[in-house]
């Protein structure tokens, strides 16, 4: 069973190594580097958005479609404190702020009314409340071109010959950073070992008398962070717009998929090579029109790849 | 049951009337830009009954339907700047390509359902985003993805809805014809189908519907309603954008859906109002569209918790109130039983031979042979003794890695799960399988309805199950309102008709008090009667197993322990001991 499971990442390593092989070939190398770089920043925001989707479904059993629109809220009053004139650092936690209340606001008022619904009606809600969150953000800001910007935008350094904005590699290390960090979070700490087992079975974890209140709590908190934080990244990289930013969840779950809901590294790997293969696509004259379909594409087939000779049989859990 | 194709329902001449004001009077009081408001509105009904209808009779989530439609329009869209053909041969091409991209969408749901499956159909809707955003749709220009700048050839509109007013009208037909097809489709076996399928794959299977089938034709016709919606809007605009077509506003369509409710037609127009007219409307005076999204999002979070029925379901219910007063009372049509079947004569063995079943490193069946020859059997043992994967394996939801199951000259094992019911296997399952949307009748008829067999003949066999079972005055109760008991009849009942050869029974007992498990045993014992089918009841209390089986088959931990007849069986120290435990002395 072990060996299967890595049997599946050396696949999936060996595809995406063959692709960005094939889509390189005849390509001179610092080109090819250039566009590898720049996916892994891309690669980078879909990986902080699915690791946020990732770490709340596994404890609290809800996907949620809102992460990208408190995001947005967040990023967009970050705007708006700037455009006043206050001080950069406050604006950044105001947002990160903002999008943990809403989070929350989510977790501890409204899902515990779905508590036991299944899993496609819980994520459903959520889209409910991104609709709300959405609409208000957008009344509050009329459509206007804005620019939200972080000073590390200014300093760059060369990779590959490439200049490389200190904003994209700080996504891309936070990125990184937070799976590690929720690692150990999970692995070597009582709550992150309660996380575990709720993920594992929510009714054997209530009746072992796991305070899946507090543990749930702590989850919405945490994906809340990760929300504002992405939302900061996705403002600055992508486009200040609240109804692009909310629904850059899309892509989000695409590389939450790779991970099957479940293990962050392939998550973090899945959004990685999403970008790349995005990005790379470009050197195709065939399919650099569609390139942003890569994450579906990747997604689809993992999903289909996971599921391969199950059968549908017996009801039972999703 | 053909005659209950055209029966009326409050709810359905409402709809008629309905459609026939929207049809007569909508389009000659509204004016101006509303008429085009109001006609895309009608594409909008049509596309989100297909995801209501998936979801209501499936459970099956759809979050594409906007990128299909955009396919259709693609298609219309693209025939009409290559060719001369009229609208109505487009239009209709545009459904059947529609149809097959979302056949194709069925394959993944196959192997997935719930939150994987919805997860599927995003990517997909993610896909046709890029794909429209790039490509744009055809307007005239060379080539095939047929696009030209500047400016737009004409679209040829149908021949008989030329104008504005023409067309809206146009568009409210096509979509009253969409509904009652869909409503067609759930009175006739598609419905009873799909109704078991939600309930139970597994019971679906072994009632011989075969699923694979029945769930790409839910995924062709949600992709035809996409398919001709996504024409109709191509038609009432001339020409389309991709930003109409993204994956966001297939999220949408989704959404309203639930608002409106997915058990009715006014769900669907409900849904669609909201979509188009509301965000227009708040234009009109003067406020910001966007606010619409609050009341979206609102109006399904409400819905979610706490009106799972949602608005139409609402309206309905004020609706039913005021009309059961004035509602005649509408006699139901009811079969005569004929003459009671002849039983079919069966004196061969069921005989299983050497079947072994792993499910990994844990031995499930080891090498089980037996042969039944009475013509009620039980099979016993304790938990985890591998009852229910022998069953299984009969069904043949378990392929056995040697060995096979013969019965009467049939090799069992060779036969696809849904052929085995149509062969004459019949089962019940520790739940009993019982749709809650259907009525008793059409619980037990969606047994036949794989069967390919005369429809007069089935109703009366039907009614000849229920009767025997003892259900017959419930016939047209619908199955939720059923309790415990009444609904493990109908699942018995259901195990009666067409000629069954072979009947297991899961633990029928269980939950039952021991009055219910006495009827229940004596029903059991009169199916050799009326039927002549080999029953084999599976169960752990050794009570009913004594009481009505002849032969015993005793498993523990994947291995027979002892077969033969049941009195002298259970003396055997052996079954004892896996039972009651050794004593130590």
């Amino acid at each position: 069973m072990r060996n299967l499971k890595h049997l599946n990442w050396m696949i999936y390593l060996i595809a995406m190594v063959a692709i960005v092989l094939f889509l390189g070939s005849g390509k001179p190398i610092k080109i090819v580097g250039l566009f590898f770089v720049s996916g892994l920043a891309i690669g980078s925001l879909y990986a902080l958005g699915g690791i946020g989707i990732v770490v709340l479904y596994r404890a609290t059993g809800v996907l949620n479609f809102a992460n990208g629109a408190a995001g947005a809220a967040g990023v967009m009053l970050a705007w708006q404190f700037a455009d006043w004139g206050i001080w950069g650092p406050f604006t950044w936690l105001v947002a990160i702020f903002v999008a943990l209340i809403i989070s929350l606001v989510y977790g501890r008022l409204i899902a515990p009314l779905l508590a036991w619904r299944e899993p496609v009606v819980k994520a459903v809600a959520t889209l409910g409340f991104a609709l709300i969150i959405l609409g208000i953000v957008s009344f509050i800001w009329e459509d206007d071109p804005r620019k939200f910007a972080l000073p590390s935008d200014k300093i760059g350094v060369y990779i590959l010959g490439l200049r490389v904005t200190v904003t994209r590699l700080i996504a891309f290390a936070a990125s990184i950073c937070i799976v590690i960090g929720i690692y150990f979070y999970l692995y070597h700490t009582k709550v992150g070992l309660q996380m575990r087992s709720l993920a594992n079975d929510r009714d054997l974890s209530a009746l072992l008398g796991i305070p899946i209140l507090k543990v749930e709590t702590i989850a919405w908190g945490i994906s809340g962070v990760i929300a504002g934080f992405t939302g900061l990244m996705f403002g600055d990289l992508i486009r200040l717009e609240p109804f692009v930013i909310t629904f850059m969840v899309i892509p989000s779950i695409a590389a939450a998929v790779c991970g099957r809901l479940d293990n962050l590294i392939l998550v973090l790997i899945g959004g990685l090579s999403m970008g790349v293969i995005e990005s790379l696509l470009t050197l195709s004259q065939v399919f650099k029109g569609v390139r942003p379909i890569a994450p579906f594409v990747i997604a689809a087939v993992v999903l289909l790849w996971y599921q391969r000779g199950r059968r549908l049989t017996f009801s039972g859990t999703d | 049951m053909d005659s209950g194709l055209f029966r009326t329902t409050p709810s359905g001449r409402a709809g008629l009337l309905f459609a026939l004001f929207a049809f007569f009077v909508l389009p000659a009081v509204v004016g101006g830009q509303w008429l085009k408001i109001f006609t895309s509105t009608g594409c909008f009904v049509l596309a989100i009954s297909g995801v209501a209808f998936m979801y209501a009779r499936l459970g099956m989530v759809s979050l594409t339907q906007v990128g299909l439609m955009g396919v259709g329009g693609w298609v219309v869209l693209r025939l009409n700047h290559a060719f001369d053909l009229p609208f109505e041969l487009n239009f209709l091409a545009a459904g059947v390509i529609t149809s097959g991209f979302g056949m194709i969408l069925a394959l993944p749901a196959l192997r997935l359902r719930g939150l994987y499956l919805a997860l599927v159909t995003l990517m997909a809707a993610g896909g046709f985003e890029i794909i429209f955003g790039t490509f744009q749709f055809p307007n005239g220009g060379e080539g095939f993805w047929g696009v030209k700048s500047s400016f737009s050839a004409e679209f040829r509109r149908p021949a008989i809805a030329q104008s504005d007013e023409a067309y809206m009208r146009y568009t409210i037909f096509v979509c009253a014809l969409g509904i009652l097809l869909i409503e067609f489709h759930r009175r006739l076996a598609p419905g009873r189908a799909w109704a078991l399928i939600k309930r139970s794959e597994a019971a679906a299977m072994s009632a011989g519907v075969n699923v694979t089938l029945y769930k790409t034709w839910a995924f062709g016709i949600a992709g035809l309603l996409a398919g001709i919606s996504g024409a109709l809007l191509a038609g009432s605009l001339g020409l389309l954008s991709g930003s109409t077509f993204r994956a966001s506003e297939s999220i949408m369509v989704f959404a309203l859906a639930i608002v409106g409710g997915v058990n009715y037609w006014l769900g669907a127009i409900v849904a669609a109002t909201l979509f188009r007219i509301l965000p227009a409307l708040l234009n009109d005076w003067g406020l910001d569209a966007d606010l619409s999204f609050v009341i979206f999002g609102a109006g399904l979070l409400h819905a979610v918790i706490y009106a799972p029925n949602g608005i139409a379901g609402q309206l309905m219910e004020l609706g039913s109130v005021v009309g059961n007063k004035i509602e005649p009372v509408f006699g139901r049509l009811r079969i005569q039983n004929s003459a009671a079947k002849e039983k079919t004569e069966l004196s061969a063995s069921i005989e299983i031979s050497d079947v072994s079943v792993h499910f990994g490193g844990v031995v499930a069946l080891d090498n089980i042979s037996a042969s039944f020859t009475k013509q009620v059997s039980g099979i016993i043992g304790p938990n985890g003794a591998g009852k229910t994967t022998l069953m299984n394996v009969f069904s043949g939801f378990v392929s056995p890695e040697g060995g096979s199951i013969g019965i009467d000259g049939q090799i069992l094992t060779k036969l696809a799960p849904h052929k085995r019911e149509h062969w004459g296997l019949r089962r019940s399952f520790q739940r009993e399988e019982i749709a809650d949307d259907l009525t008793v009748f059409d619980n037990v008829l969606a047994q036949l309805d794989g069967m390919g067999l005369n429809p007069s003949q089935n109703a009366s066999d039907v009614a000849h199950a229920l009767d025997i079972v003892g259900m017959s005055e419930h016939s047209w109760r619908p199955a939720v309102e059923l309790n415990n008991f009444e609904r493990r009849l109908t699942d018995v009942a259901k195990c009666l008709v067409g000629s069954p050869k072979v009947i297991m029974f899961d633990e029928p007992a269980a939950g039952l008090s021991s009055e219910e498990t006495d009827k229940l045993g004596e029903l059991i014992l009169s199916i050799d009667k009326h039927t002549g089918a080999k029953t084999l009841v599976i169960d752990h209390d050794v009570d009913l197993i004594a009481k009505i089986c002849e032969e015993t088959l005793v498993l523990d931990f994947g291995e027979r322990i002892a077969f033969g007849k049941t009195s002298e069986i259970l003396s055997d120290p052996k079954v004892r001991a896996a039972y009651l435990g050794v004593e130590e002395s």
